[in-house]
């Protein structure tokens, strides 16, 4: 753990031993570490600025120009931010996502973190076939997972509408109501996301010092209070981390909405991130997608300041 | 105490075995169930309830699915997604022996902003609008690279934040011992370090060959050729054209899930390893 700290004093000249007299073998040697270094992580660092770090700031300057199929024409000042971001409907938009965020999160949580708890005490091979299952989903397409998803428990000839029809007499199709339609995206995206949170989490419980457990059960902790006392505490930044990183990918998320329900039934599960798709590539209204993409941005420049704050937090221990 | 304890331990075990169903069910279930109706006949998958063997079986449906246009996406993200994953390994684990290993100036802004891309590259669906427009203005659209440069900083961050976990590893006295031996610093990264992170290797592969061959949204909008457009959207296409043909729908998705599940009971291990070892961390 201890080796993370380096690289945020490593590029300081106090690493290098002043120079006195000719120059040594040992300098000549950090001369090529330091050229070495450089090259290694020259291709990563230009792939990153080229296509998650220049976009992100363009963002922001793309929403102030007055942009025609995707062609610079003009700059508009705050027009785009004007028309498509402090608009009335903004509101409406956001309690949708915010809906879809909070749903998956609370939802993939409260599931994650029992069966991660549960996964910590089974026996090594037991819990690696566990892990595989668990993870399963996670690893198909949004698209796929969707299609199979929608066939095995929403479609009327699916087996959730047979059990539904044994249990009640009747079965109904959720995607054609409002709120039917939001709660099977929220179940689409929590069995997709489930066992990558119980992962990470499971990660951060192997974390945990068995040995402050063992303190505690001498000391007449039960288990309650050796889960409320040490466990919860001691996780705080694992669960932190874990939620930032949920309400991230939830809220940019597109592909559900777009590929289960297009945004529908009458705009029910239209989204920021599938708006500001659909109204660049739909409507074909660059500026205001790009004013969107802005605003939503900020939100994702925090969430990503405070992750790597977190993490650096974690890097101190 | 002890009268309790192996009632206690039956109802703990029973519980366990629930939860293990129930998992395996909701997890499991909609693929086997995609793979029973992918060869059923077209009337057994009109049939009610629902059938889960003793149905008239054909193999058809995959014969319409494979003699479409769809073979050709399924070609294209093959090839799409080795190549990413083959760089990605490479460039991921470079990377991550100059941050774990080596002094060099500006190493703590690469490490931040590594750090920084992970969530960034997680919610990166918001990025195709600006990435769409400056990608057009740079006569980046519509290339054999687009997609693949784009899959490879996507799953860059976490692949080589998974490889930089096996490194960490490594004892740095085989490092020490190599150089004693004549081996530059280069040699260590060759012959020492990386032969022995073959297991975050395997994990970071298999995350960037995931990511690669399940991406959707840029897939979408970035290339216009048919010949350049991935698998998934390929899927969603046959979606929109054959609505309710449920015979070939599933017979798609199987197929475009095919390759992710065997690498998955093959490798799962590595990959399990991999992200708990990687991921929290950063």
């Amino acid at each position: 753990m201890s080796t993370h700290l380096r690289p945020v004093r490593g590029g300081t000249a106090a690493a290098v031993p002043p120079r006195t007299g000719p120059r040594s073998s040992i300098d000549v040697m950090h001369a090529h570490e330091r050229r070495l270094g450089l090259l290694l992580v020259a291709p990563a660092a230009v792939l990153l600025l080229l296509v998650l770090l220049l976009p992100t700031l363009f963002a922001f300057g793309y929403s102030l120009l007055d942009i025609t199929y995707a062609k610079i024409v003009g700059f508009a000042g705050l027009d785009n931010w004007e028309h498509a971001v402090f608009v009335r409907s903004t509101w409406t938009l956001l309690g949708r996502t915010a809906v879809f965020v909070v749903g998956t999160v609370v939802l993939t949580i409260g599931l994650a973190f029992p069966i991660a708890m549960w996964l910590d005490k089974l026996t090594r091979r037991r819990a690696l076939a566990m892990q595989i299952i668990v993870i399963l989903p996670w690893v198909l397409s949004t698209v796929v997972a969707a299609l199979l998803f929608r066939w095995t428990w929403l479609e009327t000839l699916g087996i959730g509408a047979w059990i539904q029809q044994s249990l009640t007499g009747s079965s109904s199709s959720p995607l054609l109501t409002r709120t039917g339609a939001m709660a099977s995206l929220i179940l689409i995206y929590t069995w997709r996301t489930l066992g990558f949170a119980v992962l990470l989490i499971l990660a951060g419980l192997k974390g945990l010092d068995a040995e402050l457990y063992e303190a505690a059960k001498v000391d007449g902790a039960n288990a309650l209070e050796r889960f409320r006392y040490i466990t919860i505490p001691m996780l705080r930044t694992t669960m932190t981390i874990v939620v930032i990183v949920l309400v991230v990918s939830s809220f940019n998320n597109a592909e559900v909405p777009y590929v289960v329900t297009g945004g529908g039934p009458g705009g029910a599960t239209t989204t920021i991130a599938l708006k500001i798709y659909t109204t660049a590539f739909t409507d074909l209204n660059f500026g205001s997608a790009a004013a969107l993409a802005a605003a939503a941005m900020v939100l994702n420049v925090a969430l990503v300041v405070a992750y790597t704050r977190l993490s650096g937090l974690k890097v101190d221990e | 105490m002890n009268t309790t304890k192996p009632a206690r331990q039956i109802t703990s075990r029973s519980l366990m075995a629930v939860a293990v169903v129930l998992i395996a069910v909701v997890n499991l279930l909609p693929i086997v169930w995609g793979l029973l109706t992918s060869f059923k006949t077209e009337q057994a998958i009109l049939v009610s309830p629902p059938q889960f063997w003793g149905f008239p079986s054909t193999a058809s449906h995959y014969g319409t699915v494979l003699g479409g246009s769809f073979s050709r996406g399924l070609l294209t993200s093959l090839i799409y997604a080795s190549v990413v994953t083959a760089f990605g390994i490479f460039v991921g684990s470079i990377t991550a022996f100059a941050l774990d290993r080596l002094r060099f100036p500006g190493k703590g802004v690469v490490f931040y902003t590594i750090v920084a891309c992970v969530p960034l590259s997680i919610g990166a669906s918001i990025l195709a609008v600006p990435n769409y427009m400056y990608f057009s203005a740079l006569h980046m659209l519509d290339k054999w690279y687009t997609l693949p440069l784009i899959y490879l900083a996507l799953n860059l961050p976490l692949a080589t934040w998974v490889i930089k976990g096996s490194v960490e590893a490594v004892p740095k006295e085989l490092d020490q011992s190599g150089k004693i031996d004549g081996l530059t610093n280069t040699g260590v990264l060759f012959r020492i370090v990386l032969p022995l992170c073959r297991p975050g290797m395997f994990a970071a592969g298999m995350l960037i060959f995931i990511g690669a061959w399940n991406e959707f949204i840029f897939g979408t909008v970035l290339v216009r050729s048919a010949a350049l457009k991935p698998i998934q959207v390929s899927v969603y296409q046959y979606i929109s054209s054959f609505g309710r043909a449920w015979g070939p729908l599933t017979a798609a998705a199987i197929l475009a899930v095919l390759p992710i599940l065997v690498l998955l009971f093959i490798l799962g291990r590595h990959l399990v390893a991999g992200l708990m070892r990687g991921s929290v961390k950063g």
